[in-house]
């Protein structure tokens, strides 16, 4: 099990992350850039002195981005846009995204036009998945971003400070995965909420003291005896950009245990390492070429739907009964795969359950549709 | 002032043309002919290569069912009820409606040998529209990435768009290899090279049509573009198109030189941002009762044009004027790239700065005394920027009007709501009801 004060330290980086930038950027000196979707090659920034921080919104109610953003764009979007424009972001030197999906990118757009930064940069991410064809463009593009990383911060990329932050990053992976790993167990050592704590905490801090923090809860934790606690109803999360660790804890509360998901701040973040190579910036364009897909990136040349084999491993590897499915209510990219994606756990024999996310929680709702679900998981 | 008016003779032709290409693509299975589905953005002259083929274009299908209410309303409730959202693009949701339910505006929903997709990343939905399809009808499918690159300047440099036309060379190449072995077909080059050169022909055609509508009074409504442009999208690669074009420039020109208008008390001229919902026509014809006459859109334009290194829009270079045609598939297939790269056909998604670029240019030199958007909720990929450029429009004192709509489920449109803001905006403008037309 995992004791609150190990945990605490997660949760408070992730509601003091403003002020944690701030002060990494006095303590060192550096620049700090914020970036939208985890195609972001942060290990590229990091390697030129730079502190990559990802973007997110606040979950607090709006209106500033409705003059930029019509109000059927995704929450999301429209929320992390609104967080530039209050000046929340105001220590920022710079943003960048890789491309992913629309919305987003008129978030980036619109930041451009009303906020201003001294850096940005967009790189060009293919939508399909073949990274074999793609990896050479990749590899130009990657090497192109470096270029424009060391104009801006003045400091010069070399091979062993990629390769020292490409190792830095796969650490910090393969200690989430060793995390992940944990939660096969019968009855996990950590929640759902919990771990979604660490996940994202990992996208606003420094790498160096996040390892180190996350080596401490590995050093600490234990799968605990089975015997101490009835084992609950196995659940997967699915869906995208929900970064509120309120939802997994809420949905824990109703008598589950979340043991994996497949969201953009979860295992989608860190799910597979830069693999060894000769040259880095390969390695890294294949990475990020092979990561899980995002629904946005699902599609290949041919017919193959990449995360249909991957969630029916992660089903099958975790024990899992039930998927519940959430989405940013306007989010296209996830609505055009989910109905896809239940029809393939139906034929697994996993049942699903949708929920839909605005910029607040409904709480009510979603306790009574978990509720539901679980009472017909038990049913079966 | 009164202007002259009368019908335009190339508009039953244009009709007639459509009409022929959907009687085509029913009979296809029947008659043994190759019928592709796929996006409208996808690089059609590709196929040409395959020799004859028809295609089954999503968006016009779409558009298609549009115009008849019930059968849109039918077609998006049958992909409701298959669990997909109300915010995936409304072309997408009535398309795939007309297939689960095999029921389209000319009958059934014919079968396609094929799918393909151009994935332009603008519109994540490309590329799973036509997966869907190619996954429900149990045929190949092929999708190409087009790249989305936001350039550092306002202006994507020379460099940037070469280092991605062998991206998309190569794509266009797998194609080639893909699709001669899924239909047993030789690819025929020749064929490529004169379809490419029907299509640049046809595009600027259209693009002086374009330009045209500079002419006061306008020769021509949006709506009536909006009909002649169907061949365009439909076979614009064909011979056929290019012909249709030289009568459609031809008779333009005699109506600007003899000062027909499109609407007899012309007052006042308005840009369209991007392009009106089928089912917002209706609505938007309300604009003749106070004299003002809608005279292009980014849409219609990016189909003959597109943003210029100086910012403003131009016309498709022919390739007379750049001195040589292509000659064999390499350089048909990097000039496609080329040009699609460089001048973007699909300027309606272009990066925000250059559409707000555009918009200037385009209401200063059609003369428009302001712009109408729409914030179309199903089509997404076309709202993006919407409000950006509204914003910079208005603070350099442009007026706008934007209304609420969708592309083609009747569930998301409320004309009667797009009339009485036009009618607000006409009255702030000075604007009084009561047409000649
Ligand atoms: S993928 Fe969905 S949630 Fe994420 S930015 Fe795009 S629309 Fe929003
Ligand atoms: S949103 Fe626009 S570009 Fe995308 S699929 Fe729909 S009609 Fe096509």
């Amino acid at each position: 099990m995992i004791k609150q004060e190990t945990i605490s330290r997660f949760r408070s980086a992730i509601e003091n992350r403003h002020q944690y930038a701030r002060q990494w950027k006095e303590r060192t000196g550096g620049k700090v850039l914020g970036y939208f979707c985890c195609y972001f090659p942060e290990e590229l920034a990091y390697a030129a002195g730079v502190l990559p921080v990802r973007i997110v919104s606040n979950h607090e109610p709006q209106e500033l981005s409705n003059m930029h953003i019509p109000g059927f764009f995704c929450s999301f979007c429209r929320d992390a846009l609104a967080e530039g424009l209050k000046g929340t972001y105001e220590y920022l030197d710079g943003i960048a995204m890789a491309h992913t999906c629309r919305q987003i990118a008129q978030a980036y757009e619109s930041w451009l036009r009303h906020v201003p930064v001294d850096y940005h940069y967009y790189l060009p991410m293919p939508a399909l998945a073949d990274s074999d064809f793609f990896r050479p463009w990749v590899v130009e593009e990657l090497g192109e971003f470096q270029g424009s990383l060391e104009n801006w911060t003045g400091n010069k990329v070399s091979p062993s400070a990629l390769e020292n932050a490409i190792e830095l990053y796969n650490t910090g992976r393969r200690h989430l995965m060793s995390l992940y790993e944990m939660r096969k167990a019968e009855t996990p050592p950590i929640s759902g909420g919990e771990t979604m704590e660490v996940v994202l905490s990992s996208m606003f801090c420094d790498k160096v003291e996040h390892n180190q923090w996350l080596q401490n809860v590995l050093a600490n934790i234990s799968v605990g005896d089975p015997a101490q606690r009835r084992p609950r109803t196995r659940f997967m999360l699915v869906g995208g950009e929900d970064h509120d660790p309120e939802l997994p804890h809420l949905i824990e509360a109703q008598g589950a245990d979340i043991v994996i998901d497949d969201m953009c701040m979860g295992s989608r973040y860190f799910w597979n390492l830069v693999p060894d190579g000769k040259d880095p910036l390969a390695a890294l364009a294949t990475r990020y070429l092979e990561k899980p897909s995002c629904p946005v990136k699902d599609i290949s040349a041919t017919m193959d739907r990449a995360r249909q084999k991957h969630l029916l491993n992660l089903a099958r590897d975790y024990g899992v009964e039930g998927v519940i499915m959430v989405y940013q209510k306007f989010c296209d990219p996830q609505e055009l795969d989910m109905p896809f994606l239940i029809q393939t756990f139906k034929e697994a024999g996993i049942p699903t359950c949708v929920l839909e996310l605005e910029t607040t929680l409904a709480r009510g709702q979603v306790q009574t549709r978990v509720q539901a679900f679980l009472e017909t998981i038990e049913l079966e | 002032m009164t202007y002259q008016t009368k019908p335009l003779e190339c508009f039953d032709l244009a009709k007639e043309l459509r009409a022929r290409h959907y009687r085509d693509v029913m009979s296809s299975n029947e008659e043994g002919r190759l019928l592709i589905a796929g996006g409208n953005s996808f690089p059609w002259e590709l196929a040409a290569g395959l020799g004859e083929f028809e295609s089954l274009q999503g968006e016009p299908w779409g558009g298609a069912i549009a115009a008849q209410p019930d059968l849109a309303l039918a077609c998006a409730e049958a992909t409701d009820a298959r669990g997909y959202g109300r915010d995936v693009c409304a072309y997408v949701r009535v398309f795939w409606g007309s297939m689960f339910l095999d029921r389209g505006p000319w009958g059934g929903f014919p079968k396609p040998a094929m799918a393909v997709a151009l994935n332009h990343t603008h519109c994540g939905a490309q590329g799973k529209w036509f997966q869907t399809v190619a996954e429900h009808m149990g045929v190949p499918y092929f999708c190409i990435d087009y790249p989305r690159m936001l350039p550092s300047g306002p202006l994507l440099p020379e460099s940037k768009v070469l280092q991605y036309v062998p991206y998309l060379v190569a794509q266009y190449e797998r194609f080639i290899e893909w699709a001669e072995s899924v239909t047993g077909r030789e690819y025929d080059d020749e064929k490529l090279v004169s379809a490419l050169l029907h299509k640049r022909r046809t595009q600027v055609l259209w693009g002086q049509v374009c330009e045209l509508q500079q002419h006061v009074p306008a020769p021509l409504h949006l709506r009536t573009m909006l009909n002649l442009m169907m061949p365009k999208l439909l076979w614009g690669f064909r011979r056929e198109a290019e012909d249709f074009y030289v009568q459609v420039l031809d008779e333009v020109k005699e109506r600007v030189a003899q000062g027909i208008a499109a609407l007899a008390d012309e007052r006042a001229r308005f840009w369209f941002d991007f392009v009106p919902s089928y089912i917002s026509l209706g609505a938007l014809k309300y604009l003749d009762e106070f004299g003002a006459v809608l005279v292009g859109s980014l849409y219609t334009s990016s189909f003959g044009g597109g943003c210029l290194d100086d910012g403003t829009w131009g016309v498709v270079a022919p390739f007379e004027e750049l001195g040589r045609a292509p000659q064999n598939r390499g350089e048909a297939l990097r000039d496609i790239a080329y040009w699609d790269l460089k001048r973007d056909s699909r300027l309606n998604m272009y990066p925000l700065e250059y559409k707000i670029r555009c918009a200037f240019d385009f209401v200063r030199r059609w003369k428009c005394d302001g712009v109408i958007l729409q914030l179309n909720r199903g089509e997404k990929g076309g709202c993006c920027g919407a409000l950006e450029t509204r914003l910079a429009l208005r603070d350099a004192g442009i007026p706008c009007l934007v209304c609420e709509g969708s592309a083609a489920d009747p569930r998301d449109m409320d004309p009667v709501q797009v009339k009485n803001s036009i009618e607000s905006f006409m009255e702030s403008l000075g604007l009084k009801q009561g047409s000649l037309s």
